[in-house]
């Protein structure tokens, strides 16, 4: 029986998939897989399903799948209990809390603050001893400040470029984020042998690439 | 029109899966009372404070107050109110007990998952004996013989295990709870950064290892013959191996052993274990012993070993097949009632509910069963055998 694992698609696919191919697992057919969801490497030892990251999250949870490979932010937003065995150290990026020039934490007044991740920002300004209103926004987060939605955001960036391009500043740096290898708890029990092989191979690969 | 969706998380069960569920839990409550289980059944609604074990607004529970504004939760555990029934109830001990009923957790909304769940369970109160666990584990066996084609694994652990190991290494309790909590998460990167304070000691290929640490048990033993353990970790191992080997006795039966497990809850002290079957993303059976959980509703504790068995996966995933006989239909004239419970008395009939003969026998002919009618005399007539001639 293959491992089947749920793979974010978009951008962090291609840097998984160099990972991978590094590590020994034929990805050719994810290379070419065009369309396909679903899409088998030719040994069958694995079967990959393209997915949104928050629905890898689902997938794991609910056991139908048996690896996630899911950014951190996803996993610490959607309260991952799953096992996160390995950091691929890919997809590196960090979570800011940005704004407009004119921003002032410490303003009197409750902040409105908008992001694409509630419970991670509600931390931050917990940890902070604050108190904001926060508003759950989809998509280009940067314009919340901008039309006057929020009084700042948190987002992730990784070289800060949007940000900058529409004039928004960071005020501070929150945790760090990047691409985490995760299994289904059960189905480590079950197939322990075929995962840690895994496991250790992509670890020989991102220890090399250091 | 009434609002008729659902509450988000519940669900309707009925048809094959209800009757499958009927039996099978009919089935559990047969083996106990023959057992000398004693049945108890707790409300529905308790008290908050008798789940003070539990982080409740980490683990999801529905609230409400009463009419002292005191407030009142549906039990998210089966445990713990029996606990709190043997500490008010004077019931005398050593005793066997056992309980069937719903228990409700309210998971992540949308993730498809169930907010009610109905669990059996038994708590054996009163032996320190090891006895105990043996009992709960051959029930195990005994259940998935014949409910689980004899596939569920049996997972053994420790409550004990990691305390054993951290206790030598440091003083430090809050690291000792951090590194603990990664390692029964398995959350690899955490875990690592935290033994990162051990690097320069022997111990560190242990701590390295231990995450891997499960499975077949000559494996794991293998593993971790390299390792010189501290005597208390040696001892429970040492436990463990023996009952593994009992247990391997069993028709069918396939132990692990898991070094780096949680305890399904925080009040157990001792052996713990699980079941579970292959492709399945959740344990079936989870028990084990906890000595001191009584402590908290009474002064005295008292030995304890204890096991949870999930009937909704049972009900989903049980190979049986409830086949019921196909019953003959009697057909009656209502002034005929009294005869009719007569002959229910002697024979194993269906009521028909149709209000005419001939529809009767359409229903009987489509069923492909015999109908019967109530003769003068009060005889039972086959009128199917009466219409072929």
């Amino acid at each position: 029986m293959s491992l089947k694992i749920a793979l974010t698609k978009g951008r962090i696919e291609e840097p998984v998939i160099a990972l991978l191919s590094a590590a020994g697992v034929d990805c050719e057919p994810l290379k070419n897989k065009k369309r396909k969801l679903i899409v088998n490497t030719s040994d069958e030892k694995y079967e990959f399903i393209l997915a949104k990251g928050p629905d890898v999250t689902t997938y794991l949870n609910s056991g139908v799948v048996d690896i996630g490979i899911v950014g951190s932010d996803i996993l610490t937003e959607h309260r991952n209990n799953q096992y996160e065995l390995l950091d691929l150290e890919i997809g590196k990026c960090q979570f800011v809390l940005a704004s407009t020039e004119d921003f002032d934490i410490n303003k009197e007044g409750r902040r409105v603050i908008g992001t694409k991740y509630p419970l991670i920002t509600q931390k931050y300004f917990e940890s902070l001893g604050q108190d904001v209103e926060v508003i759950k926004i989809e998509g280009s987060v940067e314009l919340a400040p901008l039309i006057g939605l929020a009084d700042a955001i948190v987002d992730i960036t990784e070289t800060g470029t949007t940000l900058r391009e529409n004039n928004l500043y960071i005020y501070d740096y929150l945790d760090k984020v990047s691409t985490r290898f995760v299994v289904n708890r059960m189905s480590l029990k079950q197939n322990a042998r075929e995962i840690y092989s895994l496991v250790d191979r992509l670890e020989q690969v991102i220890k090399a690439n250091n | 029109m009434y609002k008729v969706n659902l509450p988000l998380g519940t669900r309707d069960s009925f048809g094959e899966r209800e009757k499958k569920k009927y039996y099978i839990k009919a089935e559990i409550e047969k083996k106990l009372l023959v057992n000398n289980f004693m049945k108890v059944s707790t409300p529905l609604l308790e008290h908050k404070e008798v789940f003070s074990e539990f982080d409740l607004k980490q683990m999801g529970t529905y609230q409400l107050l009463d009419s002292n504004d005191e407030s009142l939760i549906l039990r998210p555990d089966l445990t713990l109110p029996l606990a709190r029934f043997l500490a008010t109830n004077n019931v005398k001990l050593p005793q066997k007990f056992y309980y069937v009923g719903e228990r409700f957790k309210i998971s992540k909304a949308l993730s498809g998952k169930y907010n009610q769940m109905t669990q059996a369970g038994i708590e054996i109160v009163g032996y320190p004996s090891i006895r105990a666990e043996l009992e709960c584990m051959l029930m195990i066996n005994q259940i998935s013989t014949e409910f689980l084609e004899g596939k569920a694994q049996i997972e053994l652990g420790h409550a004990q295990f990691a305390d054993a190991i951290l206790d030598e290494l440091t003083q430090d309790s809050k690291l000792k709870e951090k590194i603990k909590n990664e390692l029964f998460r398995k959350n690899m990167p955490k875990y690592l950064a935290y033994i990162d304070a051990f690097k320069d000691q022997k111990v560190y290929e242990f701590l390295k290892k231990w995450p891997r640490l499960f499975g077949n048990i000559s494996w794991v033993l293998r593993k971790i013959s390299e390792f010189e353990l501290p005597i208390k970790a040696q001892q429970i191992i040492n436990q463990l191996t023996q009952i593994t080997s009992w247990l391997e006795q069993l028709p069918n039966q396939k132990v692990l052993l898991d070094l780096s497990v949680a305890p399904p809850q925080s009040y157990y002290t001792g052996i713990t274990f699980k079941g579970f079957i292959e492709s399945i993303s959740d344990y079936v059976f989870s028990g084990g012993r906890y000595n001191q959980l009584l402590e908290n509703f009474q002064e005295q504790a008292e030995p304890a070993v204890g096991m949870g068995i999930d009937l909704e996966i049972l009900a989903d995933f049980s190979d049986i097949n409830i086949e019921q006989d196909k019953k003959n239909l009697l057909y009656y004239y209502p002034h005929q009632l009294g005869m009719v419970n007569q002959i229910l008395k002697k024979h194993d009939l269906e009521l028909s509910m149709e209000n005419k003969l001939e529809d009767a026998l359409l229903v009987a002919k489509r069923k492909n069963v015999e109908l019967y009618v109530i003769d003068k005399g009060g005889q039972l007539q086959n009128v199917i055998e009466d219409s072929f001639d």
